[in-house]
Order: C-alpha cells, then sequence, then structure tokens
C-alpha cells in the first residue's frame, strides 16, 4: 500500500476509523469516539492529536451541565483526504 | 494476480468493511428529532401564529415560553447523544432560510390580522397557522425521511 493517494495519517486502523465515524457527521463528542473504537483515553487523544497536527480534524469545547465536553468535526481538508484515501480503496478492491 | 496485490486487496476490502461499520455505528447514533415533538412544535408556532392574528394575546407568554422550553429540549437530546447530525445544506442555504422564515412569521401574523380585521374572515388566521403547523411538521417528516435513507444506505 505505497500509491500516492494513500494517505498513511488516515489509514492506522484507529485513525481511519474515527475519520469514518467523523465523515457522515457533523461531530462528535469526545466519549462517543472512545465508546465506538473501544479504545483508552490515552490512546485516542493520540490518534486525534496526530489528526489535528495535520489539520484533518478541529474540536470545540463546550459545557454541558457545568462539564466541559469536547467536539470533533473533520475539517475540509480532512473529509477531502479521507475521500481520496476511500477512492483508493474502492479502486484496489475492485481490480481484483 | 501476483500474492502482494491480493494481500492489498484483501487488506483494502478490510479497510472499507470497518469504514462502512463506523459510518453505519455513527449514523445509528444520531437521534433525529421524534416526529410528536416536531409536532408539538409546530402547534405551539401554528397556535401563536394564529392568535396573534386574531389579536388574542391572552396565551402569547405562555406559549413563547413553551415553544423556547421545546427548542431548549430539542438542543439538549443533541447534546446528550453526544453526535450531531451533518447538516447537507450549505451555510448560505441556511443564512438565505433563516433571512426568508423571520419575515414570514412575521407577515403571517399580519395577514391574519388583515384579512380578519378588513374582510371579516375570521377563520383566516387559523388557517395561516395551520399551514405553518402543517410545514414544521412536513419539515419534520421529511429530516426522519433523510434520515432513514442515509442510514439504509450505510447498511447496505
Amino acid at each position: 500500500m505505497t500509491d500516492s493517494k494513500f494517505d498513511p495519517i488516515i489509514h492506522a486502523p484507529n485513525r481511519l476509523q474515527i475519520c469514518a465515524l467523523l465523515s457522515p457527521l457533523d461531530q462528535v463528542e469526545f466519549r462517543v469516539i472512545r465508546e465506538e473504537l473501544d479504545v483508552s483515553d490515552s490512546v485516542l487523544s493520540k490518534h486525534i492529536k496526530q489528526l489535528e497536527d495535520v489539520g484533518y480534524i478541529k474540536q470545540k469545547k463546550s459545557k454541558v451541565n457545568g462539564r466541559s465536553r469536547r467536539w470533533f468535526h473533520l475539517t475540509a481538508k480532512g473529509r477531502s483526504a479521507f475521500e481520496l484515501h476511500v477512492e483508493e480503496l474502492k479502486s484496489i478492491v475492485s481490480d481484483l | 494476480m501476483t500474492e502482494k496485490k491480493q494481500i492489498q486487496s484483501k487488506e483494502a476490502q478490510e479497510a472499507l468493511d470497518s469504514i462502512n461499520e463506523m459510518k453505519y455505528a455513527g449514523l445509528k447514533r444520531v437521534l433525529p428529532t421524534p416526529i410528536w415533538l416536531g409536532a408539538i412544535l409546530g402547534i405551539l408556532i401554528g397556535t401563536q401564529i394564529a392568535l396573534l392574528g386574531a389579536e388574542i394575546r391572552t396565551y402569547n407568554t405562555i406559549l413563547i415560553v413553551l415553544i423556547v422550553v421545546m427548542v431548549i429540549a430539542i438542543i439538549s437530546k443533541t447534546q446528550s447523544a453526544g453526535v450531531a447530525e451533518r447538516i447537507l445544506f450549505s451555510k448560505r442555504t441556511i443564512i438565505i432560510s433563516f433571512i426568508c422564515i423571520i419575515p414570514l412569521y412575521f407577515l403571517a401574523i399580519i395577514s391574519g390580522q388583515y384579512l380578519n380585521y378588513h374582510f371579516g374572515y375570521n377563520w383566516a388566521p387559523f388557517v395561516i397557522g395551520s399551514f405553518f403547523t402543517i410545514g414544521i411538521w412536513s419539515l419534520m417528516i421529511g429530516a426522519h425521511r433523510a434520515y432513514n435513507k442515509r442510514l439504509n444506505t450505510s447498511r447496505s
């Protein structure tokens, strides 16, 4: 999997799942991502930071009942990179 | 086909399966506003338009409070779900819609008052209010259908 359309940042299983989870939605809370991926807070934070560093996702903070909540959404750059990545995956499968 | 290609295809298929699974899981988490909540909101707004059109202001404050409570309930439901559905309309479309809806709301009230007092159509404000109720309810049903369609597409 070394094709140029492949995004190594996205292709890692957990980060691919994060992008896939965020793709059909406007924004998702940290708790929900953690539950769906079934990973620890620290593991998820690490992957989220990597995606944030390349500008693929952004976070917003909100307070609900006095508790701080972190919401994440795919940026336009992240969405485009993810879609290209999916297209590349589909083309590999269709070549079979 | 080389062995390397087969491994690539298998890996790619697994990645695609994982993507579809997560998309479906995300959409399943979205709790669309229940139709009954939309119906109540529609009835409240329609009633307010009808009563203001008929110059009956006694229940206006109560109706405003109830509408605000309903809106807060809808927003807090989204917050508690931990996911917010992606709005497929552009920001421009949403802003234009709001710019159109607000004058339409006042126009509905003024039209009701005008038809009521100048032509004696006592039923006019109530008909206008009913149109608003049906409109809001239809929007809710449309949103539900769109959500179910997306969920079914994602599942398949």
